[in-house]
């Protein structure tokens, strides 16, 4: 009997916190739900009200609008090189900056890359847009990755130093008394040991980088410009074709979900190691 | 020998590529806005650049009104986004920390709204607010409550981005949240049980002080970020309805690129930069007095 | 007249023959000394707004470049994001666009005091860079006015006039035996008759700050409004706070709820759902409303000239145009491309694609005539409107900033404040405006 009960509370108590937890995480299902049936209603049944939830007829021609109109693919080309690039430079310089930071200690360093973070976006576009037209650097990868590395740099220093700041400090020291130098420290034991915070923040970056888009405006021109412009181009005078609107949105956001979805592991280890230690 | 150099110099050659790269990209945009923010010019290439002193600091300080209810603004929504996420996602984080069916899917799910661009969900939420045709007041009338006006009302509109902010990073202060009571000691716990604490208390006394560090920093990127917010207020609302929701950035914008106004522009950066540095610095305070 | 009527075969002949026989060949047009191949190999790069008539225009740019042998790269971008880029390119003055696409109502006087239009006087009166086909004089009085400074000089050639216009359900006029308002005073009797929400609402307008200072002149011209009288701001007249008080009462009462943040696209859209009898915008939104993809009163659309009142019978125009970059290093060749761009067989195609222009003969063609995409009542809404028309929005140097502060003014006499403490306020920020910028 009082068994029975427990076993009944139990299921009820689990039954209470699946219900909550659909609560909570409804909204963030919904959202995606919504742009993706969105972008496959026909534009009569995008703004019908009220909205139909399952039963709607589904078209591609959202989609076929998006290609057809804009060059998609040249977008997402583009955004794959700049993302990629900024991702490679921030880490390449990014991570023996980190481990510099956390094996001595240089906090002041640290906020000063924070800096570049802190700074309104808008206040670096002409100013970025002088200095790169005299290096003849407007409508190149370079600019937009120089420009995106500010966005993502401070962050993969940021997670990078908590990572380092758990490698034990014997194994360091250990190998600096074998002869070993501070670029080998870094290089054989330090990095080994952080490779999960490596592919986590780089993941990071390279989402951060895919979705910025302030900087692409300037800085980019037609042959090299990224895709939130695409979507951006399409706000003022489409807003009307929800149906292509939603399409557009679902055709940026797909591939930063999938990445997320392939490597949530690593997102979620980057995005709490930086702030999470023992 | 250049070995042995460069070794007996490497706290300083590892971050000096980082460094020098972000001090060639941010000097010259410090130097030119700060500069700027003590000109007029209409950006007009028929006449150059006119020294005012400090006018602009001084119209910023006293005379302009709608600078400072700008000011009011980015500061009360990102108090409103920050405070929400950071309440909600330490619940949510209490209320998942245990085993159960499915924990690798509300992971999943909980990144999504993190790795999506915000313009694009910006725009997904234009339509969903929409008064008469968004699926939102759809799903208020459903529940029986009254439609909403969302970002079309100057009293809602602030609120409504807001909400657009905390669906988004909700989730991260939820992770991180959660990745901090995964790495708590279980003595002190048994420790406060012993003594007849009550789990509230155990919580506040107990768990809060501990998460502290990796919340502050998790607070800290967001409040930097909310204060900045441009993407999604530019999309939805351009600042309105009237000024409603037009945040220092948004005016910013405006004053640079609709009004012509680049000295003034300039100096308003400078007092964001100033704004979001203080509350950083402030935040990296409270942080060292907990570790480092 | 018969040659008028060819000009556009004859204008694919040139091209033509120009393409096949190269150079040498004699054209009639280089007969008088102008050549379209003056520039021939030069590259142009131009910057273009997102607009219809850009949309058109962008198809027939290879027929420029085969007639010019010119190269022409471009970029259409938002007009925002247009106008920022443009901002950046002549701060730093980079030379780097050669024409672009301006909206005069609101560049006009800034971009002309800022140096950046490059004067088309001399241009346009030497015969060997002017087409002899061209034909100033075509232009309505209205796009001359439009696209001339203060001071005569010429900024820009213009390429699109937009007219404000009322469109009205037809389905629900004709059963109650209604017909559009001649004159403001039937407006407000008019919307009541047609309003029954939620299924119905009688009237929308744009609500939106900024995008509603396009929109209101349409109730303050009228009603005898102005913005300003002998260079001071007169915001707060009693004809002001009259058409401030119609304009924003019809949207309280009888608007779509979440009017206060709508702009033209949210109008259109609840136009287009078939949620309202009565909408007044710009003239060149009504493709839209007759494409069935898209719209549910498909054939359902009348179209009509605005009401008129005391002040008189006006519809606000607002002109768009091609101009030349002062700082451009080919300022002749960005020339060229300006004048084809506005010429006389570019204006059927955008005419013929229902983008109204400013060229009387274009409005005259028979292929135009021949193949109307748009019902007939807008070819004379349209029409008749340029007629009556007048600049919408004052010409000063800070339009965008008076446009935000008459905007936000409106937004707040939508949310229920007093028409006339709103205008107060805003005479004082516009005066302020003026004694900043005009001088």
């Amino acid at each position: 009997m009082v068994r029975g009960g427990g076993a009944r509370r139990r299921l009820l108590s689990t039954a209470g916190f699946y219900a909550l937890a659909v609560v909570f995480m409804l909204p963030t299902v919904f959202v995606f739900y919504w742009m993706v049936t969105l972008s496959l209603k026909p534009q009569i049944e995008a703004t019908a009200y009220p909205p139909s939830f399952v039963r709607f007829s589904i078209t591609a021609a959202g989609y076929r609008e998006v290609f057809t109109k804009y060059p998609f693919f040249l977008y997402t080309w583009n955004s794959l090189v700049v993302a990629t690039g900024c991702t490679v430079l921030g880490l390449a310089v990014g991570l023996p900056a980190a481990y510099s930071i956390a094996h001595w200690r240089q906090q002041r360093l640290a906020i000063v890359i924070l800096v570049a973070r802190i700074i309104p976006g808008i206040a670096y576009l002409i100013p970025w847009y002088i200095f790169f037209r005299s290096l003849r650097m407007v409508d190149t990868y370079g600019a937009l990755i120089l420009s995106h590395l500010i966005v993502g740099l401070p962050i993969i220093i940021w997670v990078m130093i908590s990572f380092f700041e758990d490698v034990p400090a014997d194994l360091e020291d250990a190998a600096l008394i074998d002869g070993c130098t501070h670029l080998g420290v870094f290089w054989r034991i330090a990095l080994p040991l952080v490779k999960p915070g490596v592919v986590a923040t780089g993941i990071l970056s390279f989402v951060f980088s895919w979705n910025n888009f302030l900087f692409s405006v300037i800085l980019a021109g037609r042959t090299t410009r990224t895709l939130p412009i695409a979507v951006y181009n399409m706000i003022s005078y489409e807003e009307i074709n929800w149906g292509t609107l939603a399409a557009a949105a679902t055709l940026i956001t797909l591939p930063v979900l999938l990445v997320a979805l392939l490597a949530q592991r690593h997102i979620v280890t980057g995005l709490t190691f930086g702030a999470v230690k023992q | 020998m250049l070995t042995r150099w460069a070794h007996r110099h490497a706290q300083w050659l590892f971050p000096a590529p980082a460094v020098l790269l972000v001090a060639v990209l941010i000097v010259y945009p410090i130097a030119y806005t700060g500069w700027m923010s003590f000109q007029e010019w209409s950006a007009s290439s028929l006449s150059p650049p006119r020294f005012v002193g400090a006018a602009n600091y001084t119209k910023i300080l006293v005379g302009d009104a709608r600078f400072r209810e700008a000011v009011g603004r980015t500061i009360y929504f990102t108090l409103v986004a920050v405070a929400a996420e950071t309440l909600l996602g330490v619940a949510m984080a209490l209320l998942f920390n245990r085993e159960f069916w499915g924990r690798g899917l509300l992971r999943t799910l909980a990144i999504l709204p993190m790795v999506a661009t915000p313009t694009a969900i910006a725009l997904v939420f234009v339509m969903m607010y929409h008064p008469t045709l968004g699926v939102a007041n759809y799903v208020l009338s459903v529940v029986g409550l009254a439609p909403f006006r969302w970002t079309y009302s100057s009293q809602t509109a602030l609120y409504a981005l807001a909400l657009v902010d905390i669906w988004q990073w909700t989730p991260l202060i939820m992770l991180i949240a959660l990745a901090g009571l995964a790495s708590l000691p279980r003595e002190p716990y048994e420790a406060a049980r012993l003594d007849g604490a009550s789990p509230l208390q155990a919580f506040w006394h107990i768990t809060l002080p501990l998460l502290r560090p990796a919340l502050v920093v998790a607070i800290l990127f967001r409040a930097i970020d909310a204060l900045k917010t441009f993407d999604i207020i530019f999309v939805m609302t351009q600042g309105g309805p009237a000024n409603a929701s037009e945040t220092i950035n948004i005016l910013l914008f405006n004053q640079a690129f609709s009004y012509f106004n680049m000295g003034y522009a300039a100096s308003m950066a400078v007092a964001l930069f100033a704004l979001v540095m203080g509350a950083s610095l402030l935040l990296i305070k409270v942080r060292r007095s907990t570790t480092w | 007249m018969t040659a008028r009527r060819s000009t556009r075969r004859t204008f694919l002949k040139t091209v033509a023959a120009a393409a096949a026989a190269g150079p040498f060949v004699s054209t009639p047009a280089r007969a008088q000394g102008f050549t379209w191949k003056r520039f021939q190999g030069k590259e142009l790069f131009l910057l273009l707004t997102k607009h219809p008539f850009i949309d058109v225009l962008e198809k027939h740019i290879p027929e420029f470049e085969s007639l010019s042998g010119m190269k022409v790269k471009w970029e259409t971008l938002p007009e925002i994001q247009a106008r920022q880029k443009m901002t950046v390119e002549m701060t730093a003055n980079s030379g780097g666009i050669d024409a672009f696409f301006t909206s005069l109502h609101v560049e006009k006087k800034r971009f002309w005091k800022a140096g950046w239009y490059h004067p088309l006087n001399k241009f346009l009166d030497d015969k060997s860079l002017t087409s002899p086909e061209f034909d100033w004089n075509d232009f309505t009085p209205g796009a001359k006015a439009g696209v001339t400074q203060p001071d005569g000089s010429i900024s820009a050639l213009a390429a699109f006039v937009d007219a404000n216009v009322f469109f009205y359900r037809k389905d629900l006029f004709g059963p109650k035996g209604l017909t559009p308002p001649k004159t403001l005073a039937d407006l407000e009797p008019l919307v009541q008759k047609l309003h029954a929400p939620p299924s119905t609402y009688g009237i929308v307008l744009r609500g939106l700050k900024n995008a509603n200072a396009t929109q209101y002149p349409t109730i303050l011209f009228p009603m005898g409004g102005t913005y300003l009288k002998d260079g001071k701001a007169v915001l707060d007249s009693k004809e002001q706070v009259a058409a401030l008080d119609l304009y924003t009462k019809l949207l309280r009462q009888y608007a779509p709820p979440g009017v206060v943040n709508f702009n033209w696209y949210e109008c259109s859209a609840s136009f287009m759902q078939g949620q309202v009898a009565i909408y007044m915008d710009g003239v060149n939104f009504a493709s839209q409303f007759e494409d069935a993809a898209k719209s549910k009163v498909v054939g359902k659309i009348g179209y009509a000239v605005l009401p008129s009142g005391p002040g008189g019978h006006f519809s606000p125009i607002y002109i768009t145009g091609m101009a030349v970059n002062a700082q451009s290093r080919n300022k002749e060749a960005a020339y060229l491309f300006t004048q084809w761009a506005t010429s006389k067989p570019n204006m059927v195609h955008e005419l013929m694609a229902g983008v109204g222009v400013g060229r009387t003969s274009t409005w005259d063609n028979p292929e135009v005539k021949a193949k109307p995409k748009m019902p007939a009542d807008w070819y004379q809404a349209y029409q008749a409107s340029l007629k009556i028309g007048r600049q919408g929005l004052p010409e000063i140097v800070g339009v965008t900033e008076y446009r935000d502060i008459i905007g936000v003014a409106i937004q707040k006499a939508i949310e229920g404040a007093p028409p006339a403490q709103v205008l107060a306020q805003a005479q004082k920020d516009f005066q302020d405006l003026l004694n900043r910028t005009e001088n």
